[in-house]
C-alpha cells in the first residue's frame, strides 16, 4: 500500500493543500505511486508536521480498518484525504468534539474510510496489502524517551516510532535473530559432524556433506555478518569503524548489544561513538532488524550529523533496506536532495496569504519533458541556488575578491609592467585564484 | 550599471517643492519612506528615468505604469502604485537625515541589494546620474566571471581610482545579480556565436555590450 495522492482542505498553515505522489507521464512509472518523496522548505513550512500527519493518519486508518467498523462519509470543510495505490480514499476528519482516534499536535481526528472506489471490506479482508509504518524522528535516542514505561516495544505494532523506542528493544529484533542463527549453526554442525564419522562414506561423499554445510551457510547467512558487509560496515567504514562479527557467545553480555571496533580491531564502547555514527547504526538496526516489506518509512532529517560525503548516499543506503516501500523524507540537506529525482521532492513555500504551496518543477502538463529542474543533474551549488532558492552562490567577500582577481588578471593582460611588476602581480594572481579555487583558463 | 540622465522631470509638483527648499537651504522634513508626500511621484518619476532598471544592477523592478499618461496637469503621479520590486535609496547615506528627499541623491534599486548595501561611506566616481559618469571609461566586464571591476586599461584612472571604484562595485552591490546576470547574457552570447538573432534583452545592457566587445562581437 502506497500512497498516490495527499489532500488537505484545512489544516494549519494548509489550505486546500494537493499533492499528486505519482510518477509523471513519460516515466517508465508513470501513474504508479512514488518510491520516495522529500519535502524541503524553509523552516516552518510544514515539513515534519506532512511527515507526522502522514505516519499518524496511516496508522489510524488500519488500526480502525482493522476493527472492522463502519464508517461513513461526511462532508466536512476540515479534513484531510488519502488516496491509496489501491484506489482506497481515506477522509479523516478534525473535530475537537470526537473521540480520539489520531493525535496529532492539539488536534484530534476522525477517521471516515470512502467506498467510493473500493468496498471497504477489500482493506479488512486483504491485511496484505496493510502497510506498516516506521518514523524516525529526527533523533533517535539511546534510551527510551516515553513516560509511560509500560509501553513497550511491538515488533508487529502497525506504527513504530523509533523517537520512543530504546536501543536494548531495537538490538532485540537482531539478537534474536544472532540466537537462532547460532542456535541452527550448532545443529547444523553436529548433524555434518555425525554424518562425517560414517567410515563407508566415500571422498566423494565428504566433499558432499561439507558442501551441503557451506552451501546452507551461504543461503542463510550469520545476520551479524550480513548486516556487517553488506549494510552498516559501508557506512561505518568511512569512519574506520566495523561491526565486530567474531561473537563470543560465553556470556550473555556477549551478545546483549552491538559491538563497534576500529577497523584495526580494536573495541570502541558504543558511548564513545560519534552523534553521527550512532544515528546511523540507531536507524539502521531497526529497518535490518524488521526487514520491513510494502512499508511507509517515515524520516526526519535524515542528514542530522552526518558529514556530506555520507549524506549524499544515506538515501540509498536506507532504502535499500526495505522492499516494495514508500519511503518519505523531510529535509534542509541540498546532499540528501540530490538523491532524488525531480518528480521525488516536494518542495514547500508560503504564499501571500501565508498558507502552504507547492512549488512546481515543471511547466504544463505533468510530464517528465516538462521538467525544468533535476537536483541529480545539478551541482552542489546548482542544487543550493535553484532548490533551495539560496541567491548567491557564496559568502559577499567572495563577490569583492572576484573583482580583485579580475582586476590583477585584466593588468597582466592588458597593462605594460615592468617585467619584476608582471612576476610579482602574477605571483598574487596565482595566490588569490588558489584561494577562490579558480581555475585558471 | 548605465548613466543615468534625471532631467525628465515629471513629478513638477515635487520637484519645485525640492527646489524651494534648497534655494532657502532649509532643512528636509525627515524622511520616513512612504509617509512622504511625494513618494509615489519620486519613485516612477526615478522608475520613468531609469527605464524600470535598478540604478546600480540594471535588473528589471517594474513593467508596468512609466507611460507618460500617469501624471495629472499638477505634476502627480495619478495612478496606483504598480506592483514593483524596488526601494528609493539614498546614495549618500550621510544626507539622509538633513536632506532626505534631495532628488540628486535618490536613486530605485533593487530591494535586495539596498538591504545589503555597505554602509561604508560613499564616493561619486560611480553616482550614475553625474554627467562625467560613462561606464565604458571606468567599468570593466569578466565575461567569464560575470562581474564587474575598475577598467585597467583607461590610463587615465590612477591606481587609487582603480581601487576607489572596486570598492564602489562592491558597496553598490554591483555584482549582487551576476548570477542573473549571466544567464540571460550567456544565452544570447550563445545565440549571436551560432549566427541566431538572440531573444531582446530588457536588462543588463551594459553588461551585455562589454560582453560583446570582449569577444569581438561588435
Amino acid at each position: 500500500m502506497k500512497l498516490t495522492e495527499l489532500h488537505i482542505k484545512d489544516y494549519n498553515q494548509f489550505e486546500d493543500f494537493k499533492l499528486d505522489l505519482t510518477y509523471p507521464e513519460g516515466h517508465r512509472k508513470a501513474g504508479q505511486a512514488l518510491d520516495k518523496v522529500c519535502f524541503i522548505g524553509q523552516s516552518g513550512t510544514g515539513k515534519t508536521s506532512l511527515i507526522e500527519l502522514i505516519g499518524k493518519t496511516l496508522d489510524s486508518i488500519i488500526s480502525t480498518s482493522q476493527k472492522g467498523n463502519e464508517f461513513s462519509y461526511t462532508k466536512i470543510s476540515t479534513e484531510l484525504q488519502i488516496k491509496f495505490d489501491n484506489g482506497i480514499v481515506a477522509t479523516i476528519k478534525l473535530d475537537h468534539q470526537q473521540p480520539l482516534i489520531s493525535f496529532i499536535g492539539e488536534k484530534t481526528y476522525m477517521l471516515y474510510l470512502s467506498k467510493a472506489n473500493n468496498p471497504l471490506s477489500n482493506i479488512n479482508t486483504n491485511k496484505f496489502y496493510l502497510s506498516k509504518i516506521y518514523y524516525f524522528p529526527d533523533y533517535v535516542p539511546l534510551q527510551k524517551q516515553v513516560l509511560d514505561e509500560k509501553t513497550s516495544f511491538n515488533k508487529d505494532a502497525n506504527f513504530i516510532n523509533f523517537g520512543e523506542v530504546d536501543f536494548k528493544e531495537n538490538w532485540s529484533l537482531i539478537n534474536d535473530a544472532i540466537i537462532k542463527d547460532r542456535e541452527l549453526e550448532i545443529k547444523n554442525s553436529l548433524e555434518t559432524s555425525k554424518a562425517l564419522q560414517n567410515s563407508e562414506l566415500s571422498n566423494d561423499d565428504i566433499l558432499k556433506i561439507r558442501q551441503n554445510y557451506i552451501n546452507w551457510r551461504k543461503s542463510s547467512p550469520n545476520p551479524i555478518v550480513d548486516l556487517a558487509e553488506n549494510f552498516l560496515d559501508k557506512i561505518l567504514n568511512r569512519f574506520n569503524l566495523k561491526v565486530k562479527t567474531e561473537l563470543d557467545f560465553e556470556r550473555k553480555e556477549d551478545i546483549e548489544t552491538i559491538k563497534i571496533q576500529t577497523r584495526q580491531g580494536e573495541d570502541i564502547p558504543f558511548d564513545a561513538l560519534s552523534t553521527g555514527t550512532k544515528q546511523v547504526i540507531l536507524t539502521a538496526l531497526p529497518l535490518y532488524g524488521l526487514k520491513p516489506e510494502k512499508a511507509i518509512i517515515l524520516f526526519d532529517e535524515p542528514e542530522r550529523s552526518l558529514y556530506p560525503d555520507i549524506q549524499k548516499e544515506i538515501v540509498d543506503f536506507y532504502t535499500s533496506m526495505a522492499k516494495d516501500s514508500q519511503f518519505f523524507f523531510a529535509t534542509h540537506s541540498p546532499l540528501i536532495a540530490s538523491s532524488f529525482e525531480p518528480w521525488e521532492i516536494i518542495e514547500l513555500k508560503f504564499n501571500e496569504k501565508g498558507k502552504v504551496y507547492q512549488e512546481k518543477y515543471y511547466e504544463g502538463e505533468k510530464h517528465v519533458d516538462n521538467y525544468t529542474i533535476n537536483p541529480q543533474y545539478l551541482t552542489w551549488t546548482g542544487i543550493l541556488q535553484k532548490v533551495f532558492d539560496l541567491e548567491q552562490e557564496s559568502n559577499p567577500l567572495r563577490d569583492r575578491q572576484l573583482i580583485e582577481l579580475a582586476t590583477l588578471e585584466s593588468k597582466l593582460k592588458h597593462n605594460s609592467l615592468t617585467p619584476e611588476k608582471k612576476k610579482e602581480t602574477f605571483e598574487k594572481y596565482q595566490k588569490l585564484a588558489t584561494l577562490l579555487n579558480w581555475e585558471l583558463k | 550599471m548605465k548613466r543615468i540622465d534625471k532631467s525628465v522631470i515629471l513629478s513638477t509638483a515635487y520637484k519645485k517643492w525640492e527646489e524651494n527648499l534648497e534655494a532657502h537651504q532649509c532643512p528636509h522634513p525627515a524622511y520616513n519612506s512612504s509617509k512622504g508626500m511625494f513618494y509615489h511621484d519620486i519613485i516612477m518619476n526615478l522608475y520613468h528615468c531609469q527605464n524600470g532598471l535598478c540604478a546600480y544592477t540594471e535588473k528589471s523592478l517594474i513593467l508596468t505604469g512609466l507611460e507618460n499618461h500617469c501624471w495629472n496637469q499638477q505634476g502627480r503621479y495619478s495612478a496606483d502604485l504598480p506592483s514593483h520590486f524596488g526601494e528609493l535609496e539614498h546614495f549618500d547615506e550621510r544626507l539622509k537625515s538633513n536632506k532626505g528627499w534631495l532628488w540628486d541623491n535618490l536613486f530605485m534599486v533593487d530591494g535586495k541589494v539596498n538591504r545589503k548595501k555597505s554602509s561604508r561611506g560613499v564616493n561619486n566616481i560611480l553616482k550614475p546620474d553625474l554627467p562625467e559618469y560613462d561606464p565604458f571609461l571606468l567599468l570593466s566586464y569578466d565575461h567569464k566571471k560575470h562581474i564587474f571591476f575598475a577598467n585597467t586599461q583607461n590610463t587615465d584612472l590612477t591606481e587609487e581610482d582603480i581601487n576607489s571604484i572596486n570598492d564602489m562595485i562592491d558597496i553598490l552591490g554591483i555584482n549582487y545579480v551576476k548570477d542573473w546576470r549571466r544567464k540571460e547574457i550567456t544565452s544570447r552570447i550563445k545565440a549571436l556565436e551560432f549566427g541566431l538573432e538572440p531573444a531582446p534583452l530588457t536588462e543588463y545592457h551594459t553588461a551585455f555590450e562589454m560582453t560583446k566587445r570582449n569577444l569581438g562581437l561588435v
